[in-house]
């Protein structure tokens, strides 16, 4: 356990809706460059988490602090300003425009002239491996490739944190292995600390460095993969025999 | 790649359009016939408000229905400054379109927390409170009027310098100024275009969230886009009030300065920089022949070719909303030329 | 004008539903331009009255209802708008097509799982809508001068009263059209009669930040 600050930190988030309590007393912590694994079943609050963590909900009790500044109830703007960046369960990108202008809206964030915002653009295509698409309609692109796409808008923003929602979802075994490898690649290369919401275990528990459990919106472990996976009461609310650690 | 030849063929367009468009009053100057000059002043004007409005509507992709609003508040200021200042219709016009674009700032902000419909029915709203304020507010003579005294200055350079252009070349003269402006708007428009606030506005309009997660305030981007577009309508707006010598405010808060422009934008192409300019100078003909033709007819009077605009906007929305411009032009000219179409992978509109 | 909604809907409506929703504004746009002048080119844009019809008839004779002093044509009209706001809520509320209806504007496809058919639904819709429009522009014209543009104010303030009380709910609909209309009465002894309908557009954008999907709005 170092010193240092964690680079983000959440304190007891709770966020409720009406009578249902989607996210409960929540805390945890991502120190810098990190890889953390966010699992637990359909509903366990794991999207609200990262919707309160970059500004679309704010949270009826708790803090967030990421880099040292109070984000609890910033706007979606400034916590992208600060530093994390996401990408979106149902993949989001800015159809009408090319592959090439996608990434361009997120440089812009960056870096205000055009020009400069276009060759860093062109850098992360190259990166990502999009390059040849460039001028392709973003809404004409396949689901792997939109999913890419949106990952190489969010890094154009030069994030310290990178929120993966589900990336792995709809991608065919050879696409997922490919993502696998970018998702390595940035964490490598750019030094970022990457939190990834993930149901597919091969992908997930090899990635993280830390695995954190959500269950009915609170965290019921806390660990490294393999004991994680060796879990009793996680195994019982998620991972079921098949993935029990050996 | 197709760009270069496509670029060219820009170009070459471009410049046969400027020469047509400044060799066109030419030729009626001297038979004094100058109603075409009019027809052409008004394709100019609403080609200007089309392009204007096509950065709220267009590129940030929110439906306003009432920068009519903005065109009066122009109109207004310049005039006022006019009679009780004195001062010159360029310097008002630039007093007019800071006044607006600061009014619209005030006023749209709290809506863009408004989305879709509601955002649209707001700005109807506004213009509904705007109506009884203009036939009300003494400060400017409310339904009376506010009328502009000629100066009767010397000379093309005086007449310009003053806006008021008179006796056989006053069609002209407004007709030029004009074709200025709108070649101002459009080269600066392209500018915002290619700039930041491009990339920005476009983005709102395709996913406003996802916009706001890689950084872009969507309030402050929209108040802007809707804000160039109150600059440009303004603008027009003292054009207009220079030209016909007053200002009324069921005149230029008339609905007709935006549904015009909103209807040339949408048939020549929402979202495309010379839609507007394609769609004026295809509508506003049209309505002029046919009162010409239909004269004094029993057809005359008839709203006839408001039908027909009834008509075309129906068989654009139902057919080809994207406008006639996205229609595949440059493949169709390939073709015609016998050469085969571009392999560049492109999308749709 | 029940079959004339449908038709609407047939012909153009549904092509540009699944467009983006400019382009359906649009599109009602163009069509408001067609009828309207289409009435103008059949009708010509003279004002006209009607004179020999049972309201006007009525008319000066007058109701004492609480120490209010009514005219009785417009208690007339009122009540049978109202009857016909009951009608309504009965069928969208109570009846087995008011529930599909319903449905289908939640979720088109859930609906077509359960057979209901999202064409027909939004077909009747229109025609239901046509008709009842049809029916107030006919108690109003006892009221009203009739000439080609007499509906557009209305249907802008329509669209206000829609929205103040919340897409989707009949009840907030009367409610709000209440509302706007004692808030249009009581404007008129304070502000010049000009601001009459300002006013209420003025409460529009405030109840419009405030709260957005209106008084009991469901979507």
């Amino acid at each position: 356990m170092s010193d240092v600050a964690p680079l983000l930190e959440l304190r007891a988030v709770t966020k409720r809706f009406g009578g249902l309590v989607a996210n409960k007393d929540v805390s945890l912590a991502i120190g810098a460059g990190e890889i953390v694994g966010l699992i637990g079943p359909n509903g366990a609050g794991k999207t609200t988490l990262f919707n309160c963590l970059t500004g679309y909900l704010h949270p009826d009790a708790g803090r967030i602090v990421f880099a040292g500044a109070d984000v609890t109830h910033a706007r979606p703007e400034r916590v992208c300003g600060l530093g994390i960046a996401r990408t979106w369960q149902l993949v989001r990108t800015f159809g009408r425009m090319t592959v090439l202008e996608n990434v361009v809206c997120g440089a812009l964030k960056r870096h205000s002239r055009v020009g400069a915002a276009r060759q860093r653009a062109w850098h992360l295509l190259e990166f990502t491996g999009l390059a040849p698409k460039a001028d392709v309609l973003a809404a004409n692109l396949t689901l792997a490739d939109k999913k890419r796409l949106e990952i190489a808008r969010a890094l154009a923003t030069e994030p310290r944190l990178l929120l993966l929602d589900e990336a792995m979802s709809g991608l065919t075994p050879a696409e997922m292995a490919a993502a696998v490898e970018l998702v390595r690649r940035i964490h490598a290369e750019l030094g970022l600390a990457l939190c990834v919401v993930e149901h597919v275990m091969e992908v997930v528990m090899p990635l993280s460095q830390r695995v954190v459990v959500l269950d009915y919106g609170e965290v019921i472990a806390e660990g490294p993969p393999a004991e994680i996976a060796r879990n009793e009461q996680v195994i019982k609310a998620y991972l079921g025999e098949h993935y029990r650690g050996r | 790649m197709d760009g270069s030849s496509g670029r060219r063929r820009a170009r070459l367009a471009l410049a046969a359009g400027v020469l047509l468009g400044l060799a066109y009053p030419i030729p009626l100057q001297w038979s004094g016939y100058t109603y075409f000059q009019t027809v052409g002043f008004l394709v100019l004007i609403n080609a200007m408000l089309g392009v204007g409005w096509n950065v709220i509507g267009g590129w940030a992709g929110q439906f306003d229905f009432g920068p009519q609003v903005f065109f009066a508040i122009g109109a207004y200021t310049a005039a006022i400054l006019f009679v009780h200042v004195g001062l010159s219709p360029w310097l008002g016009m630039l007093a007019g379109v800071l006044a607006a674009m600061g009014i619209c700032a005030l006023v749209t902000y709290p809506l863009t927390r408004l989305r879709g419909h509601y955002f649209a029915i707001s700005t109807v709203a506004i213009w509904m409170i705007a109506q009884p304020i203009g036939a009300t507010w003494e400060f400017i003579n409310g339904s009376r009027g506010l009328f502009i005294p000629m100066q009767g200055a010397q000379g093309v350079l005086g007449a310009t310098a003053s806006l008021q252009f008179a006796g056989r070349t006053k069609a002209l003269g407004y007709y030029y100024v004009a074709f200025g402006l709108l070649g101002l708007t459009l080269w600066l428009l392209r500018l915002v275009e290619r700039s930041k606030l491009g990339f920005y506005f476009r983005a709102i309009r395709d996913d406003q969230e996802g916009a706001e997660g890689i950084g872009i305030d969507s309030r402050l981007y929209k108040v802007i886009a809707r804000s160039i577009t109150a600059a440009v309508f303004a603008a027009g707006g003292v054009l207009y009030g220079f030209w016909a010598l007053a200002v009324f405010p069921e005149q230029v808060l008339d609905l007709n300065w935006s549904t015009l422009p909103i209807m040339a934008t949408v048939v020549g192409g929402i979202g495309r920089l010379w839609g507007p300019v394609l769609g004026a100078v295809i509508l506003i003909p049209i309505s002029q022949i046919m009162s010409t033709t239909l004269g004094t007819g029993p057809l005359a009077g008839r709203g006839i070719d408001l039908i027909v605009y009834g008509v075309i906007i129906v068989l654009i929305a139902a057919l080809r909303p994207t406008g006639i411009l996205s229609l595949p032009w440059g493949r169709w000219a390939r073709r015609l030329a016998g050469r085969p179409a571009s392999g560049r992978l492109v999308g749709h509109g | 004008m029940y079959a004339l909604g449908v038709l609407v809907y047939r012909q153009l409506m549904r092509r540009v539903q699944r467009g983006d929703p400019f382009t359906q504004i649009f599109a009602t746009v163009g069509l408001l331009f067609l009828l309207q002048n289409s009435a103008v080119a059949v009708f010509t844009s003279d004002y006209r009255y009607l004179s020999d019809t049972l309201l006007t008839r009525l008319s000066g004779a007058n109701v004492n209802l609480l120490g209010i002093t009514i005219g009785v044509p417009l208690l007339i009209g009122a009540l049978l708008a109202l009857v016909l706001f009951l009608a309504l809520y009965l069928l969208i509320d109570r009846t087995e097509f008011g529930l599909a209806l319903r449905a289908t504007a939640e979720d088109r496809e859930a609906a077509m799982l359960v057979g209901i058919r999202p064409q027909k639904m939004f077909a009747v819709a229109w025609g239901l809508g046509a008709a009842l429009v049809a029916v107030a522009g006919a108690i109003l014209a006892n009221f009203f001068a009739v000439f080609p543009q007499v509906g557009f104010p209305f249907t802008v303030l329509a669209y206000a009263i829609v929205a103040l009380g919340g897409f989707g709910s009949i009840l907030g609909t009367l409610l709000a059209a209440l509302l706007v209309g004692v808030v249009q009465s009581v404007t008129t002894v304070y502000l010049p009669p000009a601001f009459k309908d300002a006013f209420v557009f003025a409460s529009y954008i405030v109840i419009g930040l405030l709260r957005p999907q209106g008084l009991f709005g469901r979507f």
